[in-house]
């Protein structure tokens, strides 16, 4: 008799201490936009898949996302594992009084009373905590994304909050087998600085490659999930020189509503006062400002990581180029699982998968 | 792949990133062809369009992710929107959702009143009278949800919007800001002008997270303070 006969899910946590901005995320909602609905959902989808993945959710199954490290939770009941990822640089477990490292992108295994502390996190930065069966809240819209400002599928989470955990199932069967290589290529792409971006063409309708050299910015001021502000530091947007003009008269939040169209999570924004404003999951579905562009699916990993006074090096490209590099990425997350749909083939080392070596 | 030229009446059509198609006219066209462009694209690739967004001159479609990176896929895709923009039936929203008639039950008094008042050279009661004369029409949401921008406006009440935005306009704000007005559904900082209040609600998080007021819906504003008012709700 194995000691995983046992599933795992079905539990329930409890929020020990949750810094601001802690909020449960899934991959979003959609079909609601033309409603005023956000999309919501995880700012970093990459780190969301490959935990959803490790611990054998769908990548859809809701998560806890994180802006700064201090966030506690405890196991209230049942079996919980978890995994942590983003860029979560220290996580420890108390479990019967003694503390332990557990590694990042490692699933652990989580009985009643054990503690999992997120340690290191810089502020501006993601960290994600996935549980196996996915945190349980009800759907809003089809989605378990928190909106905070509107309060659509609830509020960040707070000290006492109780987290229920989906059943995962009945017998454990997520351990996965992890190409290393593959994951730590995925680690270096969530601190990488250039982000990738199709630059939208003069006047209206969409005139093809308007190519502009790379450009430098540092996040300055606004860097939340409603948006980032950007300054720039060196290169010039040639065809923006209204960039590096006085401030326009903004006539309003959203600017002026005549030129008001949809837009979403990564779409940058001039708001008229020298500086350029990317959009974020929780930014509004249109807005007035004028549009510069968009940052590429592909790189909407790197772009959640980058906090305040971190550089962007804003590298323009065509949008055939934005689709290879979405599919260089997906590429990258089934390389980490070491074949197709994740997952797959028996586990190569169960007791290593869920972390209860201490690597030290 | 190819993008349509632009022309006055027959929008423009592409690619604006991996994710986003953009249905553009240079002249803002009718509210009923603008409906029913957005429901025929809707129809046209319902599995792999994630929202479609509509405002005066934009229709924003954005597609399900299996779409980004398969660019024989986006091309379908493109194809298929670009048939339903340009051959869509002009009547095709009503097949959607059937306008619907509110009525929202205002007291008319408010921070910014007499300010628009004096803006617009006629008395407070001429104002309430102005603004509860047309019948609007819903022409699109956005901004927070179940924030209506409404058509219709007797353009004598225009009035700039604030220089510097309000911190905190209230839950059922009801406000004015250039030629267009609207109501708050929830409290949040906002630059339009504010001359009164309603208690209608128009978006709960929890009991209405979708808010009651749909595109194409027609409103009409009702003077609490006045004899002949009439309870809000739909008609």
């Amino acid at each position: 008799m194995t000691r995983n006969t046992r599933g795992a899910g079905g539990g329930e946590i409890e929020v020990v201490a949750a810094p601001a901005h802690t909020v449960v995320q899934d991959l979003g909602r959609i079909g609601s936009a033309h409603l005023g609905v956000s999309r919501s959902g995880v700012a970093d989808w990459l780190s969301a898949r490959v935990l959803n993945r490790l611990i054998g959710n769908d990548d859809g199954a809701a998560v806890v996302e994180m802006s700064v490290g201090g966030g506690v939770f405890v196991v209230r009941t049942g079996v919980v594992d978890a995994v942590v990822g983003g860029r979560v640089g220290r996580a420890v477990v108390r479990s019967g009084g003694l503390d332990r490292m557990v590694p990042v992108w490692r699933v652990v295994r989580l009985r009643v009373d054990d503690v999992l502390r997120i340690e290191e996190l810089a502020a501006g930065e993601k960290g994600y905590v996935a549980v196996r069966g996915g945190i349980d809240r009800p759907r809003v819209l089809g989605s378990r994304s928190t909106h905070a400002k509107s309060g659509v599928g609830g509020k960040p989470l707070a000290e006492g909050d109780r987290l229920g955990v989906c059943d995962g199932g009945g017998v454990v069967h997520g351990d996965v087998r992890v190409d290393r290589d593959a994951l730590l290529s995925v680690v270096r792409v969530l601190g990488g600085e250039v982000v990738r971006a199709v630059l939208w063409g003069k006047g209206e309708g969409f005139s093809g490659a308007l190519v502009e050299d790379d450009v430098e910015f540092v996040v300055d001021g606004r860097c939340d999930r409603v948006g980032v502000r950007l300054r720039l530091i060196g290169g010039k947007l040639k065809n923006f020189d209204h960039l590096s003009r006085s401030p326009v008269e903004v006539t309003s939040p959203g600017g002026d509503v005549f030129l008001s169209e949809g837009v979403g999570h990564g779409v940058v924004q001039s708001p008229g006062d020298g500086t350029l404003l990317v959009l974020g999951p929780d930014g509004s579905p249109t807005g007035g400002y004028p549009v510069v562009g968009t940052v590429i699916c592909a790189d909407l990993p790197v772009l959640a990581h980058r906090g305040v006074g971190a550089r962007v090096r804003v590298r323009w490209v065509t949008v055939a180029e934005a689709r290879t590099a979405m599919g260089d990425r997906l590429a990258m997350l089934d390389r980490v699982f070491g074949g197709e749909n994740g997952g797959g083939g028996g586990c190569r080392d169960r007791s290593e998968c869920l972390g209860e070596e201490d690597e030290g | 792949m190819t993008t349509m030229k632009p022309d006055q009446k027959i929008p423009s059509v592409g690619w604006s990133s991996d994710r986003h198609i953009r249905i553009v006219w240079r002249e803002t066209p009718e509210p009923e062809r603008m409906l029913s462009a957005a429901a025929a694209v809707r129809l046209a690739a319902a599995e792999q369009i994630a929202d479609v967004v509509h405002a005066y001159r934009v229709i924003t479609v954005t597609v399900s992710d299996d779409v980004i990176a398969d660019a024989e896929l986006a091309d379908e895709i493109l194809r298929r929107v670009q048939n339903a923009v340009h051959n869509g039936d002009a009547q095709q929203h009503n097949a959607i959702a059937t306008p619907r008639s509110f009525n929202i039950p205002v007291v008319y008094t408010g921070p910014d009143l007499s300010d628009v008042a004096k803006h617009c050279g006629c008395s407070v009661d001429e104002v309430v009278r102005r603004h509860t004369a047309p019948e609007y029409v819903v022409r699109f949401l956005g901004f927070m949800p179940g924030f209506a921008y409404l058509d219709n406006m007797d353009k004598k009440l225009a009035t700039p919007r604030l220089a510097t935005p309000r911190r905190s306009v209230p839950a059922g704000g009801v406000g004015i800001g250039g030629e267009q007005t609207g109501v708050y559904p929830r409290e949040s900082p906002g630059g339009w002008r504010i001359i009164g209040q309603t208690t209608l609600v128009l978006f709960d998080p929890i009991n209405m997270p979708e808010g009651l007021l749909r595109p194409g819906d027609k409103v009409r504003f009702t003077d609490m303070q006045s004899p002949a008012t009439t309870r809000g709700g739909a008609a």
